[in-house]
């Protein structure tokens, strides 16, 4: 019989074996999210844990987060650009913790851009 | 740690394709070269391509071969292994573009999925409880039993807007709630995992791949509605299915997990296996419940529900194997996550088994939403032979079709009801051009007459009379007023019946005569089958281009044949049986059917 | 910048965009100093530029490289009574070293360091390596050990495993208490 302290023991140490089964995939969707200086002092970090953790969660296949420098829209940030393969890039300005659940949810998941957060030409 | 698995899917589709002696071979290969230390051999639950079987992924590169033999495993360990090259030769490729395909993750048939009920299938070895562990396995159960009441599982579940997946739809929550609210001592948690439909086997791929997850959910039921015994009905022909059950209920008591004082919490479920003879009706709820109380499967009337007055007259909660296996993950994840998922009536994803005409015959798991065309054509890898749709049936021998005229429907319960069709457990069976419509009403109807149980008078009679007029209509004996008749008798049959299979026994007939009426019309004015299906309305004719080469006659089982060398055959019709062997068989085209 | 663990990832960025494949964070608390030290093998300063840098206001418009982020960082390190350094070798690296007095009011907290290693270990080309320690216990983290092991740090299942992993020892060294 295992305790609950047990059950945790043998996920953390199963989970650095099997690791190795998340898959590659070249064709894959990427968001980018602006981490200079001005994006980290605007909640960048935050945003791009935030949308590690609902890709992780959701087990998206396929789907990375990586990291870009200042993109020179300083009072905008923090900044998400989406990759989908074969489609436009799509920016997302001032985005936070929820907000980055959202366009998991809505743009990644589900193929809905989530207009309301995207950049317009003010 | 290992620098590499394999993983070699066990499912019953690859087993029964050698894949066990493939995964005993890469064992002996990999310690000839004294790699087993290094590389890790698993076999998993079913991957969903169940036509490129038997299918091999290694990781981490997660190179995807499909159609392995025993005989491929030596060079894919000597390649892939040990020089680190992909073996092109054995990479799935994608029917419709030819190319060899690198990773599993990369082919349209899982680009396209949202897998939340199959998310282990196929990625963890379902004979470890270990494995299922690191997947966040059995941690509901923990966040439940430590932080969470009853009544805070039931409100998880009604604001998740989970239905049941076996058919009806009904909101799993309200289940709960009516079960948890029941007056009584002693109830139980049941699952239904007697998947009848010709041609679903959802259900049989969870147990199969994933069966802890059903173990877990069914503990969590058991909190939620406070019950501590628990019963799996399913079908004696899924041995692979049974064996990973017990399999995992050995690990969960051993883990405690299962039993007594779970996890030291003072909270008792046990859980039992039933196995079903296989019929159909014990797929339906109250015949299943009479099954595993050890009488004949019968149904009865309800009310009561099982919620109510089930298994040995105590309330039960009755689910299928689909439904509760979305049930940890929306523990632990929200209700928020799961209703971000489907459309406003339907939420999460639904599983369906593709099969008929279609590439990638196998498992797919979509939002609910998703269009029949995505289905088909993104997923499914489109056609056969470049052919052209017709209709999807769905929902088995309780459903009906869904027709070309709606390819574009999002999928989900109340959308397939409007259009005489239903979700159903979840089969969903692919026609085309070559399909005559009233022969695949005929099929089914053929199935439920058979398994109809005998025990109400509009199943048994009903459905028998009403295929005696199918088979008229098949045969070109039947007159156009029958159609009328047919058409009575199914709603008389629908509204008599007693239970779910006789009420929706006559659905195929009645949703191909809506969409397919011209087809009916057909073989009853003109005696003609347009698809070239009804054998009685067919004849086999040899043309001109016959070169008197004789193998048609050699062929024939009946030596309807006759003709002399390099002169034109011909065929005694009285003879004919029409087994279309002839024309198979020729090779100059020479021999037609009208 | 309300915390120090957000000014290491603002640090780090900056050895990023110099192309170094590989940065070593070491932060190491005793008794009365906490001192980070973040070095890296990009491609470094000359001696002109160390000394524009610690004057802010004078050269930040002219170089993108730099930007606001190490004054931000000198003037975090001297408001808690600690101090700044940098040094830089052309072609060879640049080390950034600031210390703290750790019980200064004025010193930010450290905040949550592992989410910021998290999302620097996105960053395909460039490895990490964290040495954690206080007084005389502690941890190192370097991401060339996992992508030996065959582990992609750039997924996102992996960064959250590993995130918690960081953020469950520094808990351990620290003793449960935030810095």
């Amino acid at each position: 019989m295992k305790t609950i302290a047990d059950i945790m023991a043998i996920k953390e140490k199963m989970q650095r074996e099997i690791i190795l089964r998340d898959n590659l995939s070249e064709n894959e969707t990427r968001l980018v999210v602006g981490m200079a200086t001005c994006g980290i002092s605007a909640g960048a970090r935050a945003v791009f844990n935030a949308l590690v953790d609902e890709i992780a969660v959701r087990n998206l296949k396929g789907v990375k987060v990586t990291r870009s420098g200042c993109l020179g829209m300083c009072k905008l940030e923090p900044i998400v650009e989406v990759y989908v393969p074969g489609q436009e890039k799509i920016t997302y300005i001032r985005v936070d913790a929820e907000k980055a659940k959202k366009i998991i949810a809505s743009h990644i998941v589900n193929g809905n851009v989530v207009e309301e957060y995207m950049i317009t030409n003010e | 740690m290992f620098r590499s698995h394999i993983l070699v899917c066990g499912g019953t589709g690859c087993h029964s394709n050698d894949s066990a002696a493939i995964r005993e071979k890469f064992e002996a290969a990999l310690k000839a070269r004294k790699l087993d230390k290094d590389v890790q051999v698993v076999t998993t639950g079913c991957f969903g391509l169940c036509a490129a079987g038997p299918v091999v992924v290694v990781y981490p590169e997660g190179a995807f071969y499909s159609g392995m033999t025993v005989d491929d495993v030596e060079t894919v360990v000597d390649e892939h292994i040990v020089k680190g090259r992909l073996v092109e030769r054995l990479l799935y490729k994608e029917k419709a573009s030819h190319a060899a395909i690198k990773a599993l993750s990369d082919t349209n048939f899982i680009k396209k999925q949202t897998r939340v009920v199959l998310r282990n299938c196929g990625v963890i070895n379902p004979e470890n409880i270990d494995e299922y562990i690191a997947y966040d396995g059995y941690q509901a159960l923990i966040k439940v039993l430590t932080e969470m009441q009853p009544q805070e599982v039931v409100d998880i579940v009604k604001k998740s807007g989970l239905r049941g997946r076996g058919g009806g739809g009904f909101p799993t929550g309200l289940k709960w709630q009516f079960t948890k609210d029941a007056p009584g001592d002693v109830k139980y948690v049941c699952v239904n995992a007697d998947e009848g439909d010709p041609g679903a086997f959802m259900d049989r791929s969870v147990l199969e791949g994933d069966p802890h997850a059903l173990l877990e959910a069914m503990v969590i039921a058991g909190f939620a509605i406070g019950a501590h015994q628990g019963y799996i009905y399913v079908r004696a022909e899924y041995p692979i299915a049974v064996q990973r059950c017990k399999i995992a209920m050995e690990q969960a008591k051993e883990y405690g997990l299962l039993g007594k004082n779970i996890l030291g919490t003072g909270f008792d479920f046990d859980i039992e296996i039933r196995l079903g003879a296989g019929a159909f009706v014990c797929g339906e709820e109250t015949a299943l419940m009479t099954s595993i109380e050890g009488n004949r499967g019968e149904p009865r009337n309800r009310p009561p529900f099982p919620a109510v007055k089930g298994l040995f007259g105590k309330p039960t909660l009755l689910n299928n194997v689909e439904t509760y296996v979305n049930i940890p993950q929306i523990i632990l994840k929200g209700p928020q996550w799961f209703t971000s998922m489907g459309t406003e009536k339907s939420k999460g994803t639904k599983v369906f088994a593709l099969g008929g005409k279609i590439n990638n015959t196998g498992l797919v798991e979509i939002p609910m939403g998703t269009t029949l065309r995505e289905v088909i054509e993104d997923i499914g890898g489109g056609i056969p032979n470049g052919k052209k749709f017709k209709a999807a049936q769905t929902g088995g021998p309780s459903g009906g079709c869904i027709p070309a005229s709606e390819y574009d429907i999002p999928i989900d319960y109340d959308n397939l009801i409007s259009i005489g069709s239903m979700m159903g457990s979840g089969g969903m069976i692919v026609m085309d051009e070559d399909n005559c419509m009233v022969d695949i009403a005929r099929f089914f109807l053929d199935f439920t007459v058979d398994e109809s149980c005998g025990k109400c008078t509009p199943c048994r009679v009903g459905t028998k009379r009403l295929l005696e007029m199918l088979t008229r209509v098949i045969e070109g004996k039947a007159e156009l007023e029958d159609l009328d008749k047919m058409e009575e008798l199914c709603y008389y049959i629908k509204n008599n019946a007693l239970c779910g299979l006789g009420q929706t026994a006559p659905n195929p007939v009645l949703s191909t005569m809506r969409y397919f009426r011209d087809e009916y019309e057909a073989h009853i004015k003109e005696k003609r089958c347009p698809a070239g299906v009804c054998k009685a309305l067919l004849s086999y004719f040899i043309t001109e281009a016959c070169k008197g080469c004789t193998v048609c006659a050699k062929k024939c089982p009946v030596g309807a044949i006759t003709g002399v060398v390099k002169g034109q055959h011909v065929i005694d019709q009285s003879k004919c049986i029409k087994c279309g062997v002839c024309m198979d068989n020729c090779k100059f085209a020479a021999i037609i059917k009208k | 910048m309300r915390e120090l663990a957000l000014h290491i990832l603002d640090i780090a960025e900056n050895s990023i965009a110099a192309s170094a494949s590989l940065v070593e964070i070491e932060v190491a608390t005793d008794e009365k100093v906490l001192t980070i030290t973040v070095t890296d093998n990009g491609k470094g300063m000359d001696e002109e530029m160390q000394k524009r840098v610690a004057e802010p206001w004078a050269t930040t418009r002219k170089t993108r490289n730099i930007g606001l982020g190490l004054p931000f960082w000198k003037l975090a390190a001297e408001m808690a009574g600690g101090a700044f350094s940098i040094r830089s070798k052309l072609g060879e690296g640049t080390r950034v070293k600031a210390s703290f007095l750790v019980d200064c009011v004025d010193r930010a907290p450290m905040g949550d360091l592992a989410a910021t290693i998290a999302a620097l270990m996105a960053a395909e080309n460039t490895d990490f390596v964290l040495r954690y320690s206080r007084k005389g216990e502690g941890f190192v983290f370097d991401t060339r050990e996992l992508k030996a092991a065959g582990i992609d740090v750039t997924r996102p299942a992996a960064i959250k495993l590993i995130r918690d992993m960081i953020r469950e020892n520094i808990i351990i060294t620290d003793g449960g208490t935030v810095l």
